[in-house]
């Protein structure tokens, strides 16, 4: 619950007109994935489209705010019950980190800056 | 703390009072023998677990039972190792004079955690209910703990149970008994038969989302669509407590119908009735469903109504150490 989950750098993601946020997930460059893409058509780039919450979720991931935060503000937001946040929320962070979209800086580790969010928009409840 | 911050829980024809950051965790059995863990954010809170005593078992004292049970407890503290304490017929209660007349044992144990428990026989239905309030062992939560044991009750005399859980509240026909459940996050199921009937309560969250803009009429019939194939369904708009709302009735389609379908011929579903009432309370961002289905139009009944006019309606107090459900007008 104290563990701050963290955008991976290295992804390209924008928020689109509507508000939600694309990630743009970049084929990999290993011999497997070349031999695969010889026989079957592999996209060099695919565009992975987050639905509301799912791109609030994402945009929380900063790496200051505490899982135990993002359930907070899920419940409030959604009014879901904590639990009910709980539960879907770790089950979406473990996808997204399986993904290697996310990581987890786990306390006592130092965060990244505070550039404000790709929106600009502060996440942390005062 | 304050009394908004205390929730009822409800399963199986138990209820108790419990602080409303306690959620449920894990839920297992059904009404003779099962078990229910409440949790906070950080440890797990209470746990309760219940069993009808058969046969020979009635006569077997109470303390027998506790017997029974710490000792099962001591060999698997003994295996990994763990210092266990236990003080039988503890006296952290403060007041026990709502305990005259039952069968019962106050205990407490410490291991990592504190967990003051009560077992309490209640002699209408030979249930055994083991209750147990988890502290850490630095915290004083004798207060909390007092309230929840006093708030224990069956409900065995009632017609209608509690069932109450991450916020969905309703009492339902004691005669119907649970016989599945869905809790997801988002969408709570539980499913409820007598005999050949069935009632099933649903709750989604997230209204707004689900709804995208259009609104329940026309999604209920999306969202439920495989489970309405087996049915002519007249729906038409009524409100359900001031809220926006749909009554449906459902009937079975024709048999010929059912025949010309592709395989397989024999069609395993039975035909059924269905009555429901849909409703969108726009202040909790949720949608509730009750539904009711029965075999022979002889078989309706006004189950819905029963039930939809005993969810949310009031919030209800129970009032410690009494039998009284005190409605309160905070809703």
């Amino acid at each position: 619950m104290s563990s701050r989950p963290t955008r991976n750098d290295s992804l390209d993601w924008e928020t689109t007109d509507e508000g939600e946020v694309q990630i743009s997930v970049v084929r990999q460059d290993t011999w497997k994935v070349r031999l695969l893409s010889k026989l079957f058509y592999i996209p060099k780039k695919r565009k992975i489209t987050l639905d509301e919450v799912g791109t609030e979720v994402w945009q929380m991931c900063n790496g200051r705010n505490t899982v135990g935060d993002m359930i907070g503000q899920l419940s409030d937001t959604y009014q879901l019950n904590r639990k009910e946040a709980e539960v879907s929320l770790l089950q979406y962070l473990k996808t997204l980190g399986e993904k290697r979209f996310i990581g987890f800086v786990l306390e006592g580790e130092k965060g990244p800056p505070d550039p404000g969010g790709a929106s600009g928009k502060k996440w942390i409840k005062k | 703390m304050a009394e908004k911050d205390w929730e009822d829980f409800g399963w199986q024809g138990l209820r108790l009072r419990v602080p409303s950051d306690w959620n449920l965790g894990r839920v297992d059995g059904d009404a003779e023998k099962g078990y229910a863990r409440l949790d906070d954010a950080e440890i797990v809170r209470a746990e309760i677990e219940w069993r009808k005593l058969k046969g020979r078992e009635v006569g077997v004292p109470l303390s027998d039972l506790v017997d029974r049970y710490l000792e099962g407890l001591k060999k698997k503290a003994d295996k990994a190792g763990a210092g266990f304490e236990v003080q039988r017929r503890a006296r952290f209660l403060r007041e026990k004079q709502w305990l005259d007349g039952y069968d019962y044992e106050v205990f407490t144990w410490d291991a990592d955690f504190r967990a003051f428990n009560i077992a309490l026989r209640f002699v209408s239905t030979q249930r055994v209910v083991l209750l147990r309030v988890l502290a850490q062992r630095d915290e004083d939560q004798i207060d909390v703990v007092e309230r929840i044991f006093r708030s224990l009750r069956e409900e065995a005399d009632r017609e209608e149970y509690l069932w109450c859980v991450y916020g969905l509240r309703f009492f339902m026909p004691a005669e119907f008994a649970l016989v599945g459940h869905e809790l997801k996050s988002g969408h709570i199921q539980l499913r409820f038969q007598q005999g050949r009937k069935e009632c099933r309560v649903h709750r989604l969250s997230m209204a707004r989302l689900l709804l995208k803009g259009s609104d329940v009429e026309q999604w209920y019939p999306a969202f439920f669509k495989k489970q309405l194939r087996d049915f002519v369904i007249d729906i038409t708009r009524e409100e359900v407590e001031g809220h926006v709302g749909l009554r449906l009735a459902g009937r079975p389609r024709s048999r010929w119908r059912q025949l010309l379908r592709p395989l397989p011929f024999v069609n395993p579903r039975p035909r059924l009735f269905m009555d429901a009432r849909i409703w969108h309370r726009q202040d909790q961002d949720k949608i509730s469903v009750v539904e009711y289905l029965y075999r022979k139009k002889d078989d309706a009944s006004d189950i819905v109504e029963t039930v939809v006019h005993g969810h949310f309606i009031e919030e209800a107090e129970v009032k410690p150490g009494g039998d009284d459900v005190v409605p309160t007008d905070e809703e």
